[in-house]
């Protein structure tokens, strides 16, 4: 032990001093600090991640999904990453992506720029990516600095553009709407609902987006979940009144009608000569007592799925075009037009309620023309032709225009003021000149009066520069010309006013609201309360049993055919369903006429309005009433709907897979069915007692409890059996 | 006039008496210790690495799985190390020590493999072999031995021997550049030189000495810029969220979050999550920290002060100052890399890459370790022979 004691000592204390330091340090970290270091250390390891909630279904009222989700793969980009690349590196990844993802480099660079994305979380440069794409860039991510494969529920329409109009879209939240919104819950980069039910059932369809506080190590691998997780919920399913049989059937009509406008003759004395335009069209079906709107076409239409992976300029510029009409417009609510002929029910109640004709009353016609005051104005029936004398029914059954001129002019003329405006009156009391209430966006229409000529007047003293009201408007208003405009589903409202005499229903699309994937959970039904109209029962007889004549009366006896009675002679059981109707032809300045058509089609212990409106389509005849002829001709089940789609999509998906659905076994998927031989969902509405509105939807689940006995459908009965009234008195 | 005169190591006589033979005195406290510490240190290095190996589809107990065979390998080496009477190493320092400069030679050939920045292993498969870890225990074993030779007699020129004997070593640690390891050896050289009888004045020149040459070798650009950045972001260390200073943030957020009482074993949050990188090798402390506590912690600093007092008595109790030195080597090389290692971990000296002896995962470390606690055994154990 030669080492000196001091040195010893020295070492000691030295070894003792290392020992209490690191103590010391230790207990300052561990208990003066710890609990701070404790909340880091918590806090570091936890990142919040949001899972989107898959947006509500929307079916028709049979169930079939119309818009449905999918799961696509979006290509993101982390903006942190991004931002400490250099100027290449970023302008050699976007190069990259662009090669990959076969878009332009501009249109990435622009989204990875833009401000509606949420901050903290990566940009979706691509929404809807194939999966060879996702593969090639995740296979060489090393290639792809900050870019990851996102999964999200995108929107699709198994029936393509089938309905578009209706259906509307979903796309990312605009700046706008998010500050508007911001109290709802809405975050940057939600979907929302833009037009159509999107929009309109927002609330019900949206989901909320859940919350899971995840564990993250430092790689970002997720380990595991930390406390409560906030789970998503997707959005309630969404069941339209809407049939996407009768929806395709009418579309397909229109169509059709639309293309055989196109090489028909304006003059068919001049032909060859100019054919029609007939550039845009459309068709509703509206139950009369409830206001469903069972279809509603309008063409030319979109197809909706070029919203959902972000439509591009060029995209959005076509759908807003002038030349090809304006697709993204519905013209079943937004077009406006001149009823025209279509019209005549309304004067012909104004004037039976201001008293100045009766029924059975006949009007002179001798020479085709009306004259009307000092001017030589002269009004005349369509091809100038003069029908001697006629009464009410005759008058709406040939369309006799001087009989409605003279009842417009006897309604000016009449000393008492309260009728000079009674066909104006009238017509606000069938819905006209204001909104339906419809939840799609949609136009009021405008019926002209003395307040509205003062203003107009007012406002453009060029186009208006007479702002007395002189009875030449009423004259011309009677026969539905004049400043009149109307949009076609305030027609099928009016029209269903006059069919049932006494319901003014709210067209509505909504049917019941239900929890996803579960129809027996109704959350909300929609049934909007209906208004009132008044019409007192012999005018009502006398006015419904002339619109049957419209298309039934052959004028062997009287010489007054119908003005449709050849589009429905022959070609539709009258006599089982009586079906009434009216046309329209409706002239308009600088264009070929509007082709209207309003029809009543009785079945079922209810009434169906169906009205087609087709622009420049000539003849209420010619175009329009065709199409309304065809449409109930597949709804009573004379004819088939155009095969569906999705079915045969499904049936060729089943001819090779082992769990294919069987229709023939009656499994209760029956609405599946388009024939008109066997189709058990009439049965299945009689197993219903409580009168649900939407029998027959058990396409998806619960199709074993309860489900009827498939039974061949008593031959002849109506195949819109489907849509049994509730508890109405007379139904079958 | 310094004069030159060193002899050659002559033998040391061993007596033997019954009664004292050595098997009777073997330190079982020092024993039962390490090789308590040693399992431990397996158990927190499997909570280290269970998840991320989990999370990789590796079984997540290949590292508790290896260090046990290192442990089973350690144990064998203390004993070996325990059974050779020490004196024959004395006998033999200058073989020895002539091994490890070839090892360490050898490692900075092809033969060696780069980890880390770093030319230290010998890639054997399975396992890395890393010379300088003996080349520690080779350096202590000729200092003492050469101290032993020149007790009471060392001047200048004996000291300056005695320096070239580690400074050789150390060279050859920078080429690799292993500066942790060359720093230990440099601190266990003065100690041993401390304790061995260098005079005081010899003593101070050596300390100005060495400080003078660390502050020209930061200024000259010697060191590597890792070393630097080391350095400067102990000074600093918020400096770099991702570099070195974010390492030694996340080791005290993992010792601070153990609080009083931990977290519980396995329950590490810091630990499990990988926060805390090489978080089985040289941050093994912030998973005792974290999962037990300051209570845990301040134990496992007392077990392994409790060997370290150990050691400090088998060098105040040794035969003689060979054994005496050996010890005071060992011990001082334990000392240092606890605090070193420990000190990095709650940021109160710079990261190197030393291991916690006995706790950190590692062939070469563990083995050395017993080996050197083996020796001290062996020390002790013949203090009457």
């Amino acid at each position: 032990m030669e080492a000196s004691r001091t040195r010893t000592v020295f070492v000691g204390a030295i070894v003792v001093f290392l020992f209490a330091a690191l103590l010391s340090r230790l207990w300052f970290l561990q208990v003066v600090e710890g609990p701070e270091l404790s909340q880091e250390a918590r806090a570091q390891g936890v990142r919040v991640v949001f899972t989107d909630a898959p947006r509500g279904r929307i079916l028709d009222r049979n169930g079939h999904v119309l818009v449905d989700n999918r799961i696509a793969r979006a290509v993101t980009v982390d903006r942190d990453i991004y931002r400490d690349l250099t100027g290449t590196e970023r302008n050699e990844l976007m190069a990259r992506l662009s090669e990959v993802l076969g878009v332009r480099k501009s249109r990435l660079e622009r989204r990875m720029n833009s401000d509606q994305y949420d901050r903290l979380r990566p940009v979706p440069v691509a929404d809807d990516v194939s999966e060879a794409d996702a593969i090639r860039i995740s296979e060489h991510l090393e290639d792809f600095p900050g870019v990851e494969i996102d999964l999200v529920p995108v929107r699709t329409y198994p029936y393509g553009e089938t309905a578009a109009h209706v259906l509307g879209y979903a796309a990312e939240i605009s700046d706008d709407e998010l500050a508007a919104r911001a109290s709802a819950g809405y975050h940057q980069g939600d979907l929302i609902g833009k037009t159509g039910v999107e929009a309109a059932y927002e609330v019900d369809l949206r989901g909320e987006r859940g919350e899971v506080p995840l564990l993250v190590d430092a790689d970002g691998r997720v380990i595991g979940q930390v406390g409560e997780e906030v789970p998503s919920s997707a959005g309630s399913d969404v069941y339209l009144t809407l049939d996407i049989d009768i929806q395709r059937t009418a579309e397909a009509q229109l169509a059709e009608q639309m293309e055989l406008a196109h090489s028909t003759c304006v003059d068919r004395d001049a032909c060859p000569g100019p054919l029609y335009n007939a550039p845009v069209g459309c068709v509703v079906v509206l139950d009369a007592h409830t206001g469903d709107v069972v279809a509603m076409a309008s063409n030319p239409t979109y197809d909706p799925a070029v919203f959902v992976d972000g439509i591009s300029g060029e995209e959005l510029e076509a759908l807003n075009n002038e030349e090809n009409h304006y697709p993204l417009f519905n013209y079943c609510t937004q077009g406006e037009y001149a009823p025209g002929s279509v019209w005549k029910p309304i004067t012909a109640l104004a004037g039976l309620r201001a008293g100045v004709i009766n029924l059975g009353d006949t009007i002179p016609d001798p020479t085709g023309c009306f004259v009307y005051g000092n001017n030589d104005d002269r009004y005349c029936n369509y091809g100038r032709q003069g029908y001697g004398r006629a009464n009410l029914y005759q008058a709406l059954v040939k369309s006799v225009n001087v009989f409605f001129y003279q009842v417009g002019a006897w309604l000016w003329a009449e000393t008492a003021p309260d009728v000079d405006e009674m066909i104006q009156q009238v017509a606000r009391e069938f819905g006209f000149d204001q909104p339906t209430g419809i939840e799609l966006s949609e136009r009021d229409g405008r019926v002209p009066d003395q307040a509205w000529l003062t203003e107009a007047h007012e406002l453009y003293p060029d186009a208006f520069p007479n702002d007395t009201w002189l009875g030449g408007y009423t004259v011309h208003l009677a026969i539905g010309q004049s400043e009149l405009l109307v949009t076609p589903l305030q027609l099928a409202r009016a029209y269903a006013g006059i069919a049932t005499g006494d319901t003014l229903p709210v067209p509505h699309l909504g049917g019941e609201i239900t929890a996803p994937g579960d129809p027996t959970d109704v959350r909300r039904e929609i049934q909007p309360e209906p208004g009132h109209v008044q019409i007192d029962p012999a005018q009502h007889d006398l006015i419904m049993s002339a619109l049957r004549g419209v298309v039934a009366n052959s004028g062997s006896g009287d010489g007054f055919t119908g003005t449709a009675f050849t589009v429905f002679d022959g070609q539709f059981p009258l006599a089982q369903y009586p079906v009434a109707g009216k046309t329209g032809t409706a002239q308009r300045t600088g264009h070929q006429s509007t082709s209207l058509f309003a029809g009543v089609l009785p079945a079922d212990g209810t009434e169906y309005v169906v009205v087609s409106v087709v622009e420049e389509g000539g003849t209420g005849g010619t175009t329009a009433a065709p199409i309304v002829r065809d449409v109930m001709r597949v709804m009573i089940g004379e004819d088939p709907p155009p095969p569906d789609p999705v079915e045969a999509a499904e049936a060729a998906e089943g001819a090779t897979g082992p769990g294919a659905i069987d229709v023939g076994e009656g499994t209760g998927t029956a609405p599946a069915d388009t024939t008109t031989t066997t189709v058990p969902v009439a049965t299945t509405v009689a197993d219903t007692p409580s009168g649900r509105r939407i029998p027959s939807r058990r396409r998806d689940g619960g199709c074993d409890a309860g489900a009827a006995p498939p039974q061949p459908r008593p031959t002849g009965r109506p195949r819109h059996a489907r849509y049994p009234r509730r508890a109405r008195g007379g139904s079958p | 006039v310094t004069r030159l005169d060193v002899r050659p190591l002559q033998p040391i006589r061993i007596k033997t008496k019954h009664h004292r033979a050595p098997t009777r005195h073997v330190d079982l406290g020092l024993v039962v210790s390490v090789i308590a510490l040693a399992i431990f240190g397996a158990v927190m290095q499997y909570s280290a690495t269970r998840q991320r190996l989990e999370s990789q589809g590796v079984d997540p107990a290949f590292y508790l799985k290896r260090q046990l065979v290192f442990i089973v390998i350690g144990i064998g080496a203390m004993a070996a190390a325990a059974f050779v009477d020490y004196r024959r190493l004395h006998d033999h320092a200058a073989l020895l020590y002539g091994a490890a400069i070839l090892g360490l030679l050898a490692v900075l050939s092809p033969l060696g493999s780069t980890r880390n920045g770093a030319q230290a292993w010998f890639d054997l498969g399975p396992f890395q072999l890393q010379p300088s870890e003996f080349a520690k225990l080779a350096v202590i074993v000729g200092l003492a031995a050469f101290c032993h030779e020149h007790k009471g007699d060392l001047d200048a020129w004996r000291l300056g021997l005695a320096i070239g004997i580690s400074v050789v070593v150390l060279g050859l640690l920078y080429i690799q550049p292993d500066l942790g390891t060359a720093m230990i050896l440099t601190v266990v050289t003065v100690l041993v030189l401390v304790m061995a009888g260098a005079r005081l004045r010899h003593l101070v020149v050596l300390t100005v000495l060495s400080v003078a040459s660390l502050v020209v070798a930061y200024q000259s650009g010697v060191l590597a810029d890792y070393q630097v950045d080391r350095l400067t972001s102990f000074a600093d260390q918020s400096a770099d969220i991702s570099g070195e200073g974010f390492h030694v943030e996340q080791s005290k957020i993992a010792i601070g979050a153990g609080e009083l009482d931990g977290r519980g074993l396995f329950n590490g949050l810091q630990t499990s999550l990988s926060y805390v990188p090489e978080q089985h090798t040289d941050f093994v402390f912030t998973v005792v920290a974290e999962e037990f506590g300051f209570i845990g912690a301040a134990g496992l600093l007392g077990v392994l002060g409790f060997v370290v007092f150990r050691m400090w008595r088998a060098a105040q109790t040794a035969k003689e100052t060979f054994g005496s030195l050996l010890c005071v080597g060992v011990m001082a090389m334990f000392v240092f890399q606890i605090f070193q290692n420990v000190g990095m971990t709650m940021g109160i000296v710079p990261i190197t890459g030393i291991p916690l002896p006995f706790l950190s995962h590692g062939g070469s470390s563990t083995i050395m370790a017993f080996a050197a606690v083996g020796l001290v055994v062996n020390v002790h154990a013949r203090r009457f022979t």
